[in-house]
């Protein structure tokens, strides 16, 4: 789900790192389209591996993480067609250009066509219940707590500095 | 050193068999015996690529291969025999004529001057037997490419021609598509056209055709070492086209995954096109300002295409260039292509 | 998979775009076959049902293309509904979106039904031009179409441009663009001008086979390559038209080019002024040279737009034919190589050029009067 950015919640140090969601809402073969930091971020967990892509392709700006995703083929003769498995991209839902799910790089112009990934993982974070994504300090805690949270595995991505 | 201030390859020069006498020699018994009792006096083919307006006069000697050289210090120049013996359905008779045809420019012309080039002619429809043809040959001989007319039964990509691309790979010829040809259907997508002028503008979309072809079906990745030459296609459709292709590549990949590199650097890489004729504006400035804004300098090699008539000359455009980039197309990019250092 | 879509990002992109926005082509499509049954007579609903269309030389290639549907994939409406039959999640997605003022329908299923032969044929394009205007034009008066037609049965297509024409909310009648004969043929002037004659232009749309191999040279093996390969069609019609005769028969005559590109035109009408110079004899009685019928008579859409290396060569091929009243916008929607209004046309374009390529351009082809509310 989307929802209005949440400004953060326990965290006052201006932390990049933002709570999507509880990792049980995130299972594999699942993804989640969220604004936070004011960017729309597309979540996947593709095999049990996390991957997080700014939505936003650079060819006309379309909605890249609503793309579906493959795995890498490889060819390099006609008629001859090899997986990496451990490989994916993901596809452009207007034009196709595809981007490699871990570094962002588009297939056919690594260097100059590509979108920024973000690092995600899953860790134990509290977040108000019933909240949407938000800005929130994963743990160990402090004792300062909201008056009604949850203390569980989160998928957390951090935008950087 | 020419007016033009430099040695000077000419890359595309046509030649003819003066009549069907000249092949006998080449000829089997029973081929010289059935065309003798037919009375065939030549393929009607040519004339239907170059009827009477845009022939001009035929080079069937190498007296008159001397007396229509337009610049002087033409240091080699490329024969290319037009005489579409991919026209002939017969199996046998069109191997044989390609072979006869290539044994006639091998001891009439390539035997006779050394500077002399030339291109060999093969069974287009036949891929195997045109390998075969193809492998009789080597450089030493003087022939440096092998013909396939633009238009023709399959697209040149296709993988039943890749006989063809792998012996011309081997002896180290380039393979070159020209002008002329047929398909079995019309030369259009969309039927057949009324006009010779409307067919013959129609031949540089199938040059189009053509070498999207060869870019999507893998030629350039199965034939790492093979190179295309475009003769005679006009050349300025060119920088529209590449730009259509790398766009589309992007996103076509999974179902053409072996294009792993922009197909306009390919292209840049794997054809190069002769200047004679050049479709562009008649003033030789425009003209130059078209080639340097789509970087096409580096893909031109020099030709004249006599004694074809064209109704344009590049040597105005090319006279604006400074001298080091004029030798360039005048013959170093020949040299290098052709591998005639 | 759950897919959550943000609209956010988009919905700036949108409002950034300030200008007039007229859609040249927008590709609108049957719900389902059920939903012709009541613009077909029993007859035909039933043949419809029984045997169905006969043209398959195209959909061949469809099998290993890379978009499902030809679609953007987030042009599947929330109903459930095929891409481009919704006609609501297609305000929303498009119209209302972008603002458009005004879009030109080309339906989906027109690349088909007017390639079925003989009666089967007409009823098809017939009741095809009946849903849309039912279901499409009269509810969205934003809206406006091509009229369908049977190309290679003249005599069917007149009619249909007879029965039609006089209704502005049909714009112009459209061929696909592979035919039995190249476009200049004498078989299709019958046809032109009876467009002329409504006041209508011809427009070609990329679709269709009518049997010739698609590259003038056997068959591809590649959707890509067919893709690609549209431009071979459009410029043997423009060789074929403008050495016909025709626009010195019929003056009016106009014909507008959808989804080929245009920037093939340029080293074509060098080329055919050329051959011109050389053949003239063949054609004595044609009385201008060939690029001066291109620069008079034929539009371009947009779409798919070119993407050169650099923002000036495109602006040199436009001024290479001063074709910059020429161009004409066009997404494609629902299609996936959909150009986005506001990404699409390169730098460097003046206020002035960007207006003709966006609104006024169109808004003089077709006759379009100024929007309701801007």
């Amino acid at each position: 789900m989307t929802g209005p950015e949440q400004s953060g919640s326990t965290d006052t140090r201006g932390s990049s790192r933002y709570n999507v969601c509880p990792a049980a809402e995130l299972p594999e073969g699942e993804r989640r389209v969220v604004v936070i930091g004011g960017r729309s971020i597309g979540v996947f967990n593709v095999g049990g591996r996390l991957f997080a892509l700014r939505n936003r392709c650079p060819h006309q700006g379309g909605p890249l993480c609503d793309g579906r995703v493959f795995v890498w083929l490889e060819s390099e003769r006609p008629g001859h067609y090899r997986y990496d498995d451990d490989r994916y991209l993901v596809e452009c839902p207007w034009h196709g250009w595809e981007f490699d799910l871990a570094t962002g790089q588009s297939w056919f112009d690594p260097a100059r066509a590509r979108v920024r990934p973000y690092p995600v993982a899953i860790e134990r974070a509290r977040r108000p219940a019933g909240s949407a994504p938000g800005q929130v300090e994963p743990g160990p805690y402090t004792a300062e707590a909201f008056p009604v949270t949850i203390d569980e595995d989160c998928v957390i991505v951090d935008l950087g500095a | 050193m020419s007016e033009l201030g430099s040695p000077v390859i000419d890359c595309d020069v046509h030649c003819e068999v003066p009549n069907v006498g000249a092949l006998m020699p080449y000829l089997s018994r029973h081929w010289e015996t059935r065309l003798t009792e037919n009375a065939w006096t030549g393929p009607a083919g040519v004339a239907h690529s170059y009827p009477s307006p845009v022939a001009g006069e035929p080079i069937d000697t190498l007296e008159k291969l001397r007396e229509s050289a337009p610049l002087a210090d033409l240091e080699r120049t490329i024969l290319t025999c037009y005489y579409a013996v991919e026209m002939i359905r017969h199996p046998d008779l069109t191997k044989e004529l390609a072979s006869a045809v290539n044994q006639w420019l091998k001891s009439e012309w390539l035997d006779q001057d050394p500077q002399l080039l030339a291109t060999l002619v093969v069974p287009v429809d036949y891929p195997q037997e045109a390998a075969q043809e193809i492998r009789k040959w080597t450089r030493a001989d003087g022939f440096v490419q092998v013909l396939l007319p633009v238009v023709s039964q399959r697209t040149y990509g296709n993988r039943s021609y890749f006989p063809i691309y792998e012996a011309a790979q081997e002896r180290g010829f380039v393979v070159a598509l020209h002008f002329g040809g047929v398909s079995g259907g019309p030369p259009t997508p969309t039927g057949w056209p009324d006009l010779y002028l409307e067919e013959s503008a129609g031949m540089s979309h199938v040059f189009q055709g053509q070498v999207l072809s060869l870019v999507a079906e893998g030629v350039f990745q199965e034939f790492p070492r093979l190179r295309f030459s475009l003769l005679e296609s006009g050349v300025t459709w060119l920088p529209s086209l590449f730009w259509r292709l790398d766009k589309m590549w992007k996103s076509y990949r999974r179902e053409i995954p072996w294009v792993q590199t922009a197909p306009s650097s390919i292209l840049r890489e794997r054809i190069r096109a002769t200047v004679q004729p050049f479709d562009a504006p008649p003033d030789a400035q425009l003209a130059m300002n078209f080639v340097e804004e789509m970087e096409l300098e580096d893909l031109l090699l020099y030709a004249s295409d006599r004694p074809h008539v064209h109704g344009c000359d590049p040597t105005p455009m090319l006279a604006l260039l400074e001298p080091d980039r004029r030798e360039r197309i005048l013959a170093g990019n020949a040299r290098a292509w052709y591998g005639l250092e | 998979m759950a897919v959550t879509h943000d609209p956010a990002t988009q919905q700036e992109d949108a409002a950034a775009l300030r200008d007039e926005l007229i859609d040249c082509d927008i590709h609108h499509m049957l719900p389902s076959q059920a939903a012709l049954r009541p613009y077909l007579s029993h007859r035909w609903q039933r043949y419809h049902e029984r045997f169905g269309l006969r043209q398959v030389l195209e959909t061949q290639y469809w099998v290993t293309t890379t978009h499902v549907q030809a679609a953007r994939g987030d042009a599947f409406p929330p109903s459930g509904l095929p891409p481009g039959s919704d006609l609501d999640f297609l305000r929303s997605q498009l119209l209302d979106h972008w603002g458009i003022s005004y879009g030109v329908l080309n339906v989906t299923e027109v690349f088909q039904f007017s390639a079925q032969r003989g009666e089967y044929g007409t009823a098809l394009t017939r009741a095809i031009n009946d849903f849309t205007l039912a279901e499409w034009l009269i509810p969205e008066p934003r809206l406006r179409s091509s009229i369908a037609i049977t190309a290679d049965n003249a005599e069917a297509a007149i009619t249909e441009i007879e029965r039609l024409g006089a209704d502005p909310r049909f714009v112009q009648v459209l061929m696909t663009l592979r035919n039995e004969a190249p476009m200049g043929n004498r078989r299709y002037w019958p046809i032109y001008r009876a467009a002329a004659k409504a006041g209508l232009p011809i427009a070609v749309h990329v679709g269709g086979i009518a049997g010739h191999a698609p590259s003038g040279a056997g068959w591809f093996s590649y959707y890509f390559e067919m893709h690609a390969g549209h431009i071979q069609a459009f410029q043997a019609h423009t060789a074929s038209l403008v050495l016909s005769g025709v626009f010195d028969e019929i003056p009016e005559l106009r014909i507008v080019f959808v989804e080929g590109g245009f920037s093939w035109a340029i080293p074509l009408a060098w080329r055919l002024d050329r051959l011109h110079g050389v053949l003239r004899e063949e054609v004595p009685n044609l009385r201008f040279e060939p690029s001066h019928y291109l620069r008079r008579h034929f539009w371009f859409t947009t779409q798919p737009i070119e993407e050169p290396n650099t923002p000036n060569q495109f602006h040199s091929m436009v001024q290479a034919l001063d074709l910059g009243d020429r161009l004409i916008f066009a997404t494609d929607y629902p299609h996936w190589d959909f150009d986005a209004p506001d990404q699409a046309l390169p730098r460097g374009l003046s206020v002035e050029a960007k207006r003709k390529i966006y609104s006024a351009n169109a808004r003089s082809l077709y006759g379009l009067p100024p929007a309701a509310a801007i």
